[in-house]
């Protein structure tokens, strides 16, 4: 069976923004994140990542501490790290400070299962490559992550901590036969 | 009458937000132009198969990502390392060092470990060792920021091999921590031995 990508959200940040927000997941298929370029207005910062909810009509970042994920850190220049929490109100990316000098973005490709059922725990497969303002080196993260609520999730929130996000595009997929 | 031929308006047309009644030479127009609502936002550049020391792709397209695939490949030697190398002229030369990679692996045969460069000669290790029977390479890769000349070259990657000592799987990352354009590919063993047999796809992802 072959299957195909398309198009369900895109945004590409063109001045500086506090968060992005992707919407539109309302069928029960695999959906796919894909962020490239993604640059911040401050080295040394972070991002993190959030799961949607439609609220009474409105996209609503899920903000309680019910993330868990557990992330193999992959990093070139050091000892791998696992990065891994039950309980968490976010999840930051492959647990590493940003850098935003010339030349340096952070890369991301997401899965994102189950977020249109009601009843089942949001999953995402987490694969990213950033690059660590620290080590002036790239580190990746590759393992996976749950929203442990049983509810419909729409969609993605990306947040600058002590930062905004400054560029790079942003584009969410629904794989479907 | 629009370049697109619509009597008597022309309505602004791009990705999905076309208007009107098309004829098919009006499809194949809007499609070329980039502006037709076509479903289907993998779009393979190219296919190769590998039957000498390198497969090379030249023509990247216009994707802010890529994804490659590589299916079945043969190594004509062993003890060799299959790798990927990036070019900034076209694939008139690639470049040859200072790539940065980390890759974590486990196999079959109960091997785990981290493998890692800050300055190698590919971008990353793409599959382990061996060349015998049935000890081919299969693996996927998405590359990110190639053709921006404002950003480092990145990408991401999965693979699942085989070799003397079992089925090996890996994933991990790597850059090139040059902000240049990035216009050609070339796969290629550590040794500089050919690749017998196998295919490897190129795509873009439309819209990242």
């Amino acid at each position: 069976m072959s299957s195909k990508l398309v198009q369900v959200n895109t945004t590409t940040i063109t001045s500086n923004v506090s968060s992005v927000t992707l919407d539109g997941i309302d069928t029960d298929d695999v959906y796919v994140l894909i962020a490239s370029g993604l640059t911040i207005t401050v080295d040394t910062a972070y991002l993190h990542f959030r799961v949607t909810k439609d609220v009474g009509g409105t996209t609503t970042t899920q903000t309680s501490s019910n993330y868990a994920f557990a992330n193999k850190i992959i990093t070139p220049y050091t000892t791998f790290e696992n990065f891994k929490y039950n309980s968490q109100a976010q999840m930051y990316f492959s647990n590493s400070p940003l850098g935003a000098s010339a030349g340096e973005s952070h890369n991301i490709y997401y899965e994102l299962h189950n977020f249109n059922s009601a009843s089942e725990d949001s999953y995402v497969i987490v694969s990213e490559n950033i690059f660590n303002s620290t080590a002036s080196n790239s580190s990746g993260s590759q393992g996976g992550l749950k929203y442990v609520v049983a509810e419909a999730h729409n969609g993605i929130t990306i947040t600058g901590d002590a930062c905004q996000l400054s560029g790079g595009t942003l584009t969410l997929y629904k794989q479907v036969s | 009458m629009s370049e697109f031929g619509y009597i008597p308006e022309s309505p602004e047309q791009s990705f999905q937000n076309n208007k009107g009644i098309f004829t098919p030479k009006d499809i194949y127009d809007l499609t070329r132009a980039d502006k037709y609502t076509n479903y289907g936002q993998l779009e393979l550049i190219e296919t190769q198969t590998a039957n000498s020391a390198v497969v090379d792709f030249t023509n990247l397209g216009n994707y802010n990502v890529h994804f490659v695939t590589f299916n079945d490949i043969v190594l004509s030697t062993d003890n060799e390392l299959l790798g990927h190398r990036l070019s900034n002229n076209g694939g008139s030369s690639f470049i040859s060092t200072g790539y940065q990679f980390a890759i974590q692996y486990g196999g079959t045969g109960g091997d785990f470990g981290e493998s890692k460069n800050t300055n190698y000669s590919s971008l990353s290790t793409l599959a382990v060792t061996g060349n015998a029977t049935n000890e081919t390479k299969n693996g996927y890769v998405y590359y990110y920021n190639l053709l921006d000349s404002s950003k480092y070259s990145f990408c991401t990657l999965q693979t699942f091999s085989q070799y003397t000592g079992g089925a090996e799987g890996l994933f991990g990352s790597g850059v090139k921590t040059t902000a240049e354009t990035h216009n050609a590919i070339r796969f290629l063993t550590t040794g500089g031995n050919a690749l017998t047999s196998g295919s490897i796809s190129l795509y873009g992802i439309r819209y990242s």
